[in-house]
């Protein structure tokens, strides 16, 4: 597997990424309504809230680089309802299909890098 | 309202494609003047200006003074992404029913071809798409460019619709064929499924012929009030409707992402205001980012059913010769890759008659799309050759 690049922490990611590496996936919460959004929700307002960490595959697609072996990506629909464009790892793009279970795993893509939250089948 | 009585009185473009050495903004004087002087103008009658910067940047107001326009009475930069031509044109249009400006001149730019990188690495650059924390994300687990977000929407479609990899190449095929009778085009040899489904991956289910070239080049239209556009040398186009919309998708269950786009309730807004359906248009001019997105905005414009867009693609009819001719210039896909100019530029010629052997016989009606970001703009423009009766 090849990486384009390592992701950096700020301020606004850093419990994100510390739960993350123990295998814990937060979501932003709105206190008003109690609905869970995607981690990147800008809304100062909200505040952090663990998800279970499990949903289904929405879509998937396989990038392939001149450079580098291919590297399979979808977009997760949690169980809690937000979506998440990331990594599937653990499967073969073959076996891949729209409604597929997976739960999330930290992947670190790369030396110097904050972890993903890749996901993996059930 | 009173009835809209504007019209495209002047095109204007560059070489376009593989040309090297000349900034967007040189390029973007070039095509103002010619879209000017193709409306029998002279650039002191411009009193209003749009730009519109590609992904490479260096366009701005700036062509103003390098054109030597004083007294503007409009002057801004449009960024809509790949719907600016479109919203630029409703734009001029707004201004010049409200009485605001005169003759507006409306360009997009963009020279993102370097001789010494692909093509690819010109929207897919990882240097400029970086960010950190949470955003950055999805491009640190490979996301880079718009590509593999059109892959994803387009393997929803082929998920909920049945669409299949060879519907898809059969817009590139068909597009292909539009191609060849186009001097301008930057692809022209013929093409078929097998040819693209032989083709590489770029990001599956998208192969490199369900994607559409990058060029460098500029395209402009001047925009009058329909008077003055049927007293100048060129057929005047008339504008007849216009809608965006800008559909704000969220990222969560429930979403349309992928199966609905902004080309319908755009679509629904500019054929309200033209009072006409989509079975009055005569050509269709898409916005071809990839196969998918002509096959997608093809059924949100209600031209088939929806799901149904691939099954249209196969039957041939968007192709010479069918029922349903589309993107007739070639596309982005074959043509040229000049944001939402490629669409436009293409119906100003049909509308006027002058598309060569790849000329529509009946070209009364014509639906041009613009589409930009990832699925997150949407413009839609209806154009003709006659005034609104």
């Amino acid at each position: 597997m090849s990486f384009p690049f390592a992701l950096s922490r700020d301020d606004r990611s850093a419990a994100f990424f510390d739960a993350l590496a123990d295998g814990r996936l937060l979501l932003r919460r709105d206190p008003a309504s109690g609905t869970l959004h995607g981690p990147a929700a800008s809304d100062p307002a909200f505040t952090w809230a663990e998800a279970d960490g499990e949903g289904t595959v929405a879509s998937w697609a396989v990038v392939h680089a001149r450079d580098a072996d291919p590297v399979l990506v979808g977009i997760v629909e949690l169980d809690e309802g937000p979506w998440l464009r990331t990594q599937l790892v653990g499967v073969d793009a073959d076996d891949v299909r729209a409604g597929l279970r997976v739960r999330v795993t930290p992947v670190v893509p790369g030396a110097g890098s904050e972890p993903i939250p890749a996901f993996t089948p059930v | 309202m009173t009835r809209l009585d504007v019209a495209i009185a002047g095109l204007g473009m560059t070489e376009t494609g593989k040309v090297y050495g000349r900034s967007a903004a040189d390029f973007a004087a070039e095509a103002v003047t010619a879209a000017v002087a193709d409306a029998g103008l002279g650039l002191a009658d411009v009193d209003g200006l749009l730009v519109n910067p590609g992904i490479g940047g260096g366009l701005d107001l700036r062509l103003a003074k390098a054109l030597g326009l004083g007294d503007l009475a409009l002057a801004a930069q449009v960024q809509s992404f790949g719907a600016s031509a479109a919203v630029m044109v409703q734009t001029a249009a707004l201004a010049i029913a409200a009485g605001a400006a005169d003759v507006v001149a409306c360009v997009f730019a963009d020279a993102p071809l370097r001789e010494d990188r692909g093509a690819g690495a010109a929207y897919a650059d990882p240097t400029i798409r970086r960010r950190p924390g949470l955003e950055g994300i999805p491009a640190a687990a490979g996301l880079v460019g718009p590509t593999p977000h059109y892959a994803l929407a387009a393997r929803r479609h082929m998920d909920h619709y049945g669409t299949t990899s060879e519907q898809f190449g059969a817009v590139a095929v068909s597009t292909r064929a539009w191609a060849a009778r186009n001097p301008r085009a930057q692809m022209r040899e013929a093409i078929t499924v097998a040819d693209h489904q032989a083709s590489r991956w770029i990001v599956e289910p998208l192969h490199l012929l369900d994607c559409c070239l990058v060029s460098n080049g500029a395209i402009a239209v001047v925009v009058t009030g329909g008077e003055r556009a049927r007293g100048g040398p060129r057929p005047a186009v008339h504008v007849h409707g216009f809608g965006q919309c800008h559909p704000g998708y969220t990222e969560r269950a429930g979403s349309a992402f992928g199966l609905v786009t902004g080309a319908a309730a755009s679509g629904r807004r500019a054929f309200a205001m033209a009072g006409v359906g989509p079975s009055d248009i005569d050509v269709r001019e898409i916005y071809d980012c990839y196969t998918y997105t002509t096959l997608v905005s093809l059924e949100d414009y209600g031209f088939c059913a929806k799901g149904e867009g691939g099954a249209l693609a196969e039957s041939g009819a968007l192709g010479p010769g069918g029922d349903l001719p589309t993107n007739t210039g070639g596309g982005q896909l074959s043509g040229y890759y000049l944001w939402g100019m490629t669409p436009l530029s293409e119906a100003v010629l049909q509308a006027r008659g002058e598309a060569g052997e790849r000329q529509v016989d009946r070209h009364d009606l014509l639906l041009v799309s613009g589409n930009g970001g990832v699925l997150d703009h949407h413009a839609t423009l209806v154009l003709s050759p006659h005034p609104r009766s």
